[in-house]
C-alpha cells in the first residue's frame, strides 16, 4: 500500500524557509522496536543496502536518533509518514 | 506454541490453539482504539473513499498509546497539526487494514496461516504496533522487565509473555524476508 499522492501534496505554508537547505527524516530510539526489524524497515522503504540500514539503526540504538533521509520537504513529509505506518518514530526538520 | 514451516519463499505458521484468540483479541481491541475520534465533523464519504483527508483539523490524541502509533511529525506544534491533518485518515486506515490481515490470520481454520512476500510488510506493521501498545501499557524501558521477574500474581504477566511471544514471532518473519 502506497500513500496517495493528496495526503503528501501539501498546501504553501506560512513559515519562511529558506529552499536551499535541505530536510532531513530522523528516527527516534525507543525501547519497543526489534533492531532487526528498524534494519528491515530502512532496506524496505529506502532501498539501503544491509550494511547501510544496520549503520542507521545502530545510530538510532546507540546515539538516540539518527537523520535517515534527506531531500525536499514535500519527500520528507512522505517519509516520516512512511515510518509512522511502519510503528517507527519519526519526525522531519530542515537540516 | 507457534510453529514455522518454510513454503518456497512463504512462511507457514501455524498459530497454537490458545494463541489465536489472544492475537485476534488483541488486534481487535487496538483495531478499536484506531477508529478516528470525535474532531470529524461530517466526513465526505467520497474523499474518504478516495483516501483524501478530512477536512478539518484532527486532534492530537489523548492516549499515549495512539500517539505512540501517530506521534507528531514535527516539534513545532503548527507543523504536526498540518502533518496530522493530511496523513491522519490515510495511516489510521492502513493501520487497521494491518490489523484486519493479523484478525484474519488469527481466525484462520487450524491456525494455519501462509505469509509471503506481499503479505509480509502489513503483518510486521501489524504485530509491530500491537507491541508499541503493549509497551506503552507496560511502560517498557531499554531495562525491560522479564516474566521471570515478575511475581505470579502481576497483572502485567499476561501482558509481557503476549509481548514476548509477539517479539519473537516479529523476529522470526523478519529474518525470513530479511534482503541480504
Amino acid at each position: 500500500m502506497t500513500i496517495a499522492p493528496e495526503h503528501v501534496r501539501r498546501s504553501e505554508t506560512d513559515d519562511v524557509v529558506d529552499p536551499e537547505r535541505p530536510w532531513v527524516t530522523v528516527v527516534w530510539n525507543d525501547p519497543v522496536n526489534l533492531m532487526s526489524y528498524v534494519t528491515y524497515v530502512f532496506q524496505k522503504l529506502f532501498g539501503y543496502s544491509r550494511e547501510k540500514a544496520n549503520k542507521l539503526m545502530l545510530d538510532v540504538h546507540q546515539k538516540g536518533r539518527a537523520a535517515v533521509s534527506t531531500g525536499s520537504r514535500e519527500q520528507m513529509e512522505h517519509d516520516v509518514a512512511r515510518l509512522h505506518a511502519a510503528g517507527l518514530w519519526a519526525t522531519l526538520q530542515q537540516d | 506454541m507457534t510453529r514455522f514451516q518454510r513454503d518456497g519463499d512463504a512462511l507457514v505458521l501455524t498459530l497454537g490453539p490458545e494463541e489465536r484468540p489472544i492475537l485476534a483479541s488483541l488486534a481487535a481491541s487496538l483495531t478499536e482504539m484506531l477508529e478516528p475520534t470525535g474532531s470529524v465533523v461530517d466526513p465526505d464519504p467520497l474523499a474518504a473513499l478516495v483516501g483524501m483527508p478530512a477536512g478539518g483539523p484532527v486532534d492530537r490524541p489523548d492516549d499515549p498509546a495512539v500517539r505512540r502509533l501517530l506521534p507528531d511529525a514535527y516539534a513545532d506544534p503548527d507543523g504536526a497539526a498540518e502533518f496530522r491533518r493530511l496523513t491522519d485518515a490515510g495511516l489510521r486506515a492502513e493501520k487497521v487494514a494491518n490489523l484486519r490481515r493479523v484478525v484474519d490470520g488469527a481466525t484462520e481454520a487450524g491456525g494455519v496461516v501462509r505469509i509471503g512476500a506481499g503479505e509480509v510488510d502489513g503483518w510486521l506493521a501489524g504485530l509491530n504496533d500491537i507491541r508499541l501498545v503493549l509497551g506503552e501499557r507496560l511502560e517498557m524501558t531499554e531495562e525491560r522487565e522479564h516474566l521471570e521477574d515478575l511475581d505470579d500474581d502481576d497483572p502485567r504477566l499476561p501482558l509481557l509473555a503476549a509481548y514476548d511471544w509477539l517479539s519473537e514471532l516479529q523476529e522470526v518473519l523478519v529474518q525470513f524476508f530479511m534482503a541480504d
